[in-house]
């Protein structure tokens, strides 16, 4: 499944995911969150909150 | 009908923790349900059908006030959930899991609130320097400041009362405890002490996501009993206690309710996502059963009648 980061364009074949999962583009390094698998799409993460931890 | 319940569970972003039990609730072979707290809605007065048909609920949400008000709701439903409303709203504020602490006689930091700067000045100089402060919202070890002295303290203070946002307004103050280079983080599911690691750090903040490194530590009669101790002062349930070595001996700094494990599974060699998902299935069993014997009984007397 191949899919396209929307902050630098990069190209890549992404296995093994689950959605909701983050990961991160190895041509820019930004993180994405994987929002379908079926067909496989991603987009940036979202940013850290406040409250967010354990 | 299966004795296996239905698990439903609570999340947004997927991290290795998520992902490693619903593998595991997978191949146990029951029910899941996921619900993705960026996506539903909850209307008080109609409870979610699809939420109330889960024997139990496991919460892994990354946003704790989504996690809160969303096991709030699911209780007040009757849906069993793992953590409780009331663990999670004690755990996810500081100063409510020390007073939990205090309450139960669980050695712990001593813990000052004060809320203006010029009282939080006072309870510095009551506690004595080095202080910590800390926002009594908050994880992985933000904004916790060290206070060496006055001067720094009264910088802090005015950062706080001029950026922070309204939960900086009450300021949680904690003894520094001088610990060895390291803290204990154990990992509680029910009634047992499942494991603990050592998390090593140069730096006296110990988080592992500050890059403290995890390495296993034995989970000793003391340790075990104080962890009970902790996690039965926040209500039980699936939780990590944070722990320093002390001259006071071990004392318990914080409880936290959705645990992230991923550096302690190896280090341990205890499969704590399989320990996770043993207590909520058995937690979903009994939800279950009582169901069924609630119903039977119903129907008995419907029946006589």
């Amino acid at each position: 499944m191949n899919v396209t980061c929307p902050e630098c364009g990069a190209e890549w074949e992404l296995s093994g995911v689950e959605q909701g999962e983050i990961v991160t583009c190895p041509d820019c390094g930004v993180d994405l969150e994987v929002l379908t698998t079926n067909p496989a799409t991603v987009g940036l993460a979202p940013e850290e909150g406040e409250d967010w931890g354990e | 009908m299966t004795d296996l319940p239905i698990v439903g569970v609570l999340l947004s972003r997927v991290r290795v923790e998520e992902k490693l039990l619903l593998a595991e609730l997978e191949t146990r072979g029951v029910e899941i349900v996921r619900f993705d707290d960026r996506h539903f809605t909850l209307d008080l007065s109609a409870p979610d059908p699809a939420m109330v048909r889960c024997d139990v609920v496991l919460e892994r949400c990354i946003n704790h006030l989504r996690a809160l008000y969303t096991l709030r709701v699911l209780n007040d439903w009757g849906v069993p959930t793992v953590n409780s409303y009331e663990v999670a709203n004690i755990c996810g504020d500081k100063l409510l899991t020390s007073t939990a602490l205090e309450c139960a006689r669980v050695p712990s930091p001593r813990t000052m609130i004060a809320f203006t700067p010029e009282s939080a000045l006072e309870a510095c100089e009551e506690l004595g320097y080095p202080v910590v402060m800390k926002p009594a919202v908050g994880s992985w070890g933000r904004l916790l400041a060290r206070v060496n002295d006055r001067d720094a303290a009264e910088a802090l203070l005015e950062h706080k009362v001029t950026l922070g946002s309204f939960h900086h307004g009450a300021f949680y103050i904690q003894d520094f405890v001088r610990k060895p280079g390291r803290d204990i983080r154990s990992f509680v599911v029910g009634d047992k002490t499942i494991c603990a690691i050592y998390r090593d750090s140069p730096h006296w903040i110990t988080n592992t996501a500050r890059g403290a490194v995890a390495s296993n530590c034995p989970v000793t009669d003391e340790l075990h009993e104080l962890s009970q101790a902790a996690a039965r002062a926040v209500g039980g349930g699936v939780v990590a206690i944070d722990l320093f070595e002390s001259d006071r001996g071990l004392l318990v700094n914080e409880v936290n309710y959705t645990m992230e494990f991923r550096n302690s599974i190896d280090t341990t060699g205890v499969d704590i996502p399989a320990r996770i998902v043993d207590y909520v299935i058995a937690a979903g069993q009994t939800e279950r059963q009582e169901r069924d014997a609630l119903i039977t009984s119903s129907a008995q007397a419907a029946a006589d009648d």
